[in-house]
């Protein structure tokens, strides 16, 4: 009995030690001291206190990597390049990483420690995207699931975005929901009012974030997200302009159009918005005003099967498309659906004589 | 199964709602193993491979998407519908691959039995053999998944071509009668004033099909 006691009392102050000298370790031998992190070659350079993870130290200099996991490396989302300083890759970033990845140096930012001098790349537009909390000012039903939101913002208190541009709104934990996730949405509203963001938002059955918005968000709860992003816009040329965009791919369309109507644009537009039922058209009033102030832009809705008396253009878009047009050589489009809109979409516009660098298309998915 | 890393951790991430609201094993309280230990049983009793049902799958899905949201008349007694969602989901278990948001429902008009799948919940059936817990959503019984795909009717050995403009798919193995064209023309052969029998497209409108 005695020399099993003794026993366990000495493998416990082993342990004990064991941990002491762990504890030792860490808090002064592996001080991996200053480290320089240097982005998108020499844009910007800060120096931290080395040892930990790169996504955690970037989002501390409110550089915000996309992520939905928390850092736990089980999302994916924080890929970015490391040309030097990253250290051999980790077993945890390997899952994600295919080989063309890997041979260009892309990494997780959340698995990587920072432990000496570092140089990262990034698209530069996450330089100036910012974190903003704002407030729920008004939310308008537009159809039997797709809502405007309007947060009015708080701090920055100020935005400044291209029209066509998204943001990253932030869906918190809540009761269907165990985790804090992003989803991008492109703004609808004036570019010109910058104290506001407006937002089209359709409900995506089982969707994390656009349940939180149609069952949980109330006029006056406060909202975060992160922006601008996005490289879609109206390209400053004269050319005329085809628009293609059903439900809430409306929102960086109605966007650029205010921006027309801001700078008083002269440019021919159409904007074809197919629905497949009367029942979707949403914001028709809104469109023919809009076609009163900008003196050469149409809007045609297209109702696949209407359900209802209806006489306007009825089919897919690209049946109404094609038969609106013999010849695109020189017009540009826009486009913002679900991937198999816009592939067929490029084809018919293709084929009608549209050089293919002409189709801008919202590619933020 | 093949083995993950740490099958805790991944039992963990399938509960949660950190990559699908809900997560993919619904009200299952099996361990995971045992979960695709029964369905790849009743599988093989079924004669089917995962590899040959997340083909046909994906099959369904490529020729639904041509209807742009609108469900498409796939085979005499099938329909399907494609929708879309903006975003991209991950791998549980992981994998390098991002999968779209694109939901694919399947239905056999004469007895109504229906399956739903999306890009994500393929790869889980095709890499990992996991049909998802009872109760998830996006859980598909093999035999209803079996059933439904086995009326799927074969890939014609001759390419086929896809109107781009309203999705109308002219196979060559079946002609056009309207236009008097006979079973067997190759699109090739088609006159050049030949003209979509859905909605009218000339013949430069149409894309082979892979």
């Amino acid at each position: 009995m005695l020399s099993f006691l003794a026993t366990v009392g000495i493998v416990s102050a082993i342990a004990a030690a064991l941990a002491g000298v762990l504890v030792f370790a860490e808090r002064f031998i592996s001080n991996y001291g200053d480290c320089t992190v240097d982005i998108n070659a020499g844009t910007r350079t800060f120096t931290v206190k080395g040892g930990k993870a790169l996504l955690g130290t970037l989002v501390e200099q409110k550089l915000f990597v996309p992520s939905a996991c928390g850092g736990r490396g089980t999302c994916g989302y924080c890929k970015i390049k490391i040309p030097e300083g990253a250290g051999p890759l980790l077993p945890t970033e390997a899952p994600f990483l295919s080989a063309a990845e890997r041979a260009a140096n892309v990494r997780l930012a959340c698995q990587v420690k920072v432990r000496n001098d570092i140089k990262i790349e990034v698209p530069s537009e996450l330089l100036s995207v910012r974190e903003f909390t704002c407030t729920v000012e008004r939310i308008r039903p537009l159809t039997h699931d797709i809502r405007e939101f309007r947060f009015r913002l708080l701090d920055p208190a100020e935005i400044s975005f291209i029209a066509g541009q998204y943001v990253q709104l932030l869906a918190p934990v809540y009761p269907k929901s165990s985790e804090e996730v992003y989803r991008a949405y492109s703004i609808a509203s004036d570019p010109r009012d910058k104290k506001a963001i407006e937002l089209i938002v359709r409900l995506v059955p089982g969707g994390i974030c656009t349940t939180y918005c149609f069952e949980y968000l109330k006029e006056g709860d406060p909202v975060k997200f992160n922006g601008p992003y996005g490289e879609f816009r109206m390209a400053d040329t004269t050319a005329p302009m085809i628009m293609i965009a059903g439900g809430s791919g409306m929102a960086p369309i109605k966007c650029i159009l205010q921006h027309m109507q801001n700078i008083g644009s002269t440019r021919a537009a159409c904007y074809f918005f197919g629905a497949n039922q009367v029942g979707e058209l949403f914001e028709q009033d809104w469109m023919k005003q809009c076609e009163q102030i900008l003196p050469h832009f149409t809007f045609v809705p297209v109702v696949a099967r209407p359900e209802t008396a209806w006489h306007g253009e009825t089919g897919l878009v690209t049946q109404a498309v094609a038969r609106a047009y013999t010849d695109l050589s020189s017009h540009e489009a826009y486009l913002c659906g679900s991937p198999g809109m816009i592939d067929a979409c490029i084809g018919v516009l293709t084929e009608l004589g549209m050089p293919q660098q002409k189709i801008y298309y919202d590619k933020f998915a | 199964m093949k083995q993950a890393p740490d099958l805790k951790k991944l039992e963990e991430l399938l509960h949660s709602s950190q990559i699908v609201a809900g997560g993919f094993l619904g009200t299952d309280t099996r361990p995971l193993p045992e979960i695709i230990d029964t369905d790849a049983a009743t599988l093989r009793a079924l004669g089917m491979t995962t590899a040959e049902l997340a083909a046909r799958m994906e099959r369904v899905t490529t020729l639904a998407r041509a209807g742009q949201g609108m469900p498409v008349q796939i085979a005499p007694d099938l329909d399907a519908l494609v929708e879309e969602s903006r975003g991209l989901l991950v791998c549980p278990w992981p994998s390098p691959e991002r999968f779209a948001k694109t939901t694919t429902t399947l239905t056999q008009r004469s007895t109504g039995a229906t399956a739903r799948w999306s890009t994500l919940s393929v790869h889980l059936i095709r890499a990992h053999g996991f049909f998802q817990g009872h109760g998830s959503p996006y859980r598909i019984e093999p035999p209803t998944l079996v059933a439904l795909l086995t009326t799927l009717p074969a890939m014609p050995t001759t390419p086929t071509y896809l109107c781009q403009v309203c999705g109308y798919v002219y196979d060559p193995a079946k002609g056009d009668a309207n236009a008097a064209i006979a079973p067997g023309t190759a699109f090739e052969a088609l006159p050049d004033d030949w003209r979509c029998p859905m909605c009218g497209a000339p013949k430069r409108m149409f894309k082979k099909r892979a």
